[in-house]
């Protein structure tokens, strides 16, 4: 599975945060989210998953395998 | 159809084609929004269309549709936030920074004050948050009665906000009083309205002075200290950038707190899911935001002529931007008048979309979470007594609560007076 933060899209709303809180962080000065590096298959991908259907912006790619 | 530069009182359903345009009977400003909103939203979104034509105030357009309105948020190029967009015409002569600015230069604004407005920000501030809203409701909690409005909702946005720029906090009525006539009067009482922001320009201006011989490590010091392009900003900039702050921190989250709280009021099931359900709060707001939020709606002005959604738009042209309304497409939300706090591909749009998304969400959330669980957990059966239940009159703007009052089973304080 891969999953990635279009950073075009992102505007920094942070849901992903709620979502799947292992699965993202915050960078402020950019004002968006990223994946947290390793945490694609130690976090469960349904997690990743609830992210991307709840992302506002429709800014997290979830490429299953 | 009326055609003037003041409102016009709709209620009836008289949609007709006329040249090339869909023309609504619609005035967001009008008594049909504040007192009898879903039923504007059923007749609206009952048209088919996404968009429509209204001839008040000159003349505008709305945009409802959520595929629509997700398009145009995300073409600030084509839909520009410059000052002309407002209806009727603002009462505050220069651009609020960054919400009324195009392009990269809005972007920097925003930069400017990222290190306060970030998720990261707002979680620090959870036991202040927590702190205030006790303290609050310690206040009333013993009598069994009290206006949520006056002494929860609209007081804990308020002092929060004043607390983040270090202003004096206790000061929040003033300021609040200020703020609702900006955003409440502007359409029907300007010289009431500019009065306010004048007052609101004379204390930011003391507030100025006040640091003029030393900045503090505040928010109001950071938007004093701002430079974009190596320009640092006049005391007209500094004002319109922290009266965006107060415009968006006060009635915000205050609107969406008290709509909830009349919904729960109707709804038992609701209520007692709440009340089983409380650690879930933080993302049941998610629904509450998407049915009640606070927004009247904001504008967009046009840059070109284009036909969009089959609908002939000019230069030019004024645009309502009804974020709370897509919020109700059935097409992007099955059954969108259930409230269902489970609810999933909730991508509501009531913090906007694109790249003027709503600078204080973050707080706003956590602020109507906090506000939502103290609630249900210290007076989870209120009773709102709806003789005594006031919208403000003009709810265009903002749609919220002046007053709500309710009756509770008195509890005890969390902490001696």
């Amino acid at each position: 599975m891969k999953v990635y933060v279009d950073p075009s899209k992102c505007r920094g709303h942070a849901l992903c945060l709620t979502n799947a809180p292992e699965g993202f962080e915050f960078i402020t000065l950019e004002d968006r989210s990223q994946v947290i590096e390793g945490s694609v298959g130690k976090v469960p991908a349904e997690e990743f998953l609830t992210a991307a259907r709840e992302c506002p912006e429709r800014a997290i790619v979830v490429e299953l395998d | 159809m009326t055609s003037s530069d003041t409102g016009t009182d709709t209620g009836t359903d008289t949609e007709t084609a006329a040249g090339g345009k869909f023309v609504i009977d619609f005035d967001h400003h009008s008594a049909e929004l504040r007192d009898h909103n879903d039923e504007l939203a059923r007749r609206l979104v009952g048209t088919g269309c996404p968009m429509g034509w209204s001839n008040s105030y000159g003349g505008f357009w709305s945009i409802w549709g959520y595929d629509a309105l997700y398009e145009a948020v995300q073409d600030p190029e084509l839909f520009s936030s410059g000052v002309a967009k407002h209806v009727p015409k603002v009462v505050y002569p220069s651009p609020l920074i960054p919400i009324d600015i195009d392009g990269p230069i809005q972007q920097e604004y925003r930069k400017k004050v990222l290190a306060w407005f970030n998720p990261g920000h707002a979680r620090a501030m959870a036991p202040r948050i927590n702190q205030i809203c006790d303290e609050l409701i310690d206040n009333f909690i013993e009598r069994g009665e009290a206006d949520l409005a006056h002494e929860l909702f609209t007081a804990l946005p308020a002092k929060v906000t004043l607390e983040m720029l270090d202003w004096e906090s206790d000061r929040w009525p003033e300021w609040v009083e200020w703020v609702h006539s900006t955003i409440h009067d502007a359409a029907f009482d300007p010289e009431r309205a500019a009065a306010a922001v004048q007052s609101v320009y004379a204390s930011i201006g003391a507030e100025i002075a006040r640091r003029r011989d030393g900045f503090g490590e505040d928010l109001f010091s950071d938007i004093m200290r701002t430079e974009v392009n190596g320009q640092t900003l006049t005391d007209q900039q500094i004002i319109d950038f922290a009266f965006l702050v107060l415009l968006g921190g006060m009635d915000t989250t205050a609107g969406v707190t008290g709509n909830s709280l009349l919904r729960i009021d109707h709804d038992p099931a609701l209520r007692q899911q709440l009340i089983d359900e409380i650690d879930y709060i933080p993302k049941a707001i998610e629904e509450f935001l998407r049915h009640d939020g606070p927004g009247g709606g904001l504008y967009r002005v046009l840059t070109r002529d284009v036909e969009f959604h089959g609908q002939p738009m000019e230069k030019g042209d004024r645009v309502l931007m009804m974020f709370w309304l897509a919020n109700r497409d059935p097409a992007a939300f099955p059954d969108p008048e259930k409230i269902d706090i489970h609810r999933t591909n909730n991508r509501h749009m009531t913090f906007g979309m694109g790249p003027h998304r709503c600078l204080g969400s973050h707080h706003g959330r956590l602020m109507f979470a906090t506000m939502l669980r103290e609630v249900m957990t210290r007076l989870p059966d209120f009773k709102v007594q709806w003789d005594g239940v006031r919208r403000f009159d003009d709810c265009g703007g903002v749609y919220a609560i002046r007053y709500l009052p309710v009756t509770f089973t008195p509890g005890s304080r969390k902490h001696p007076a």
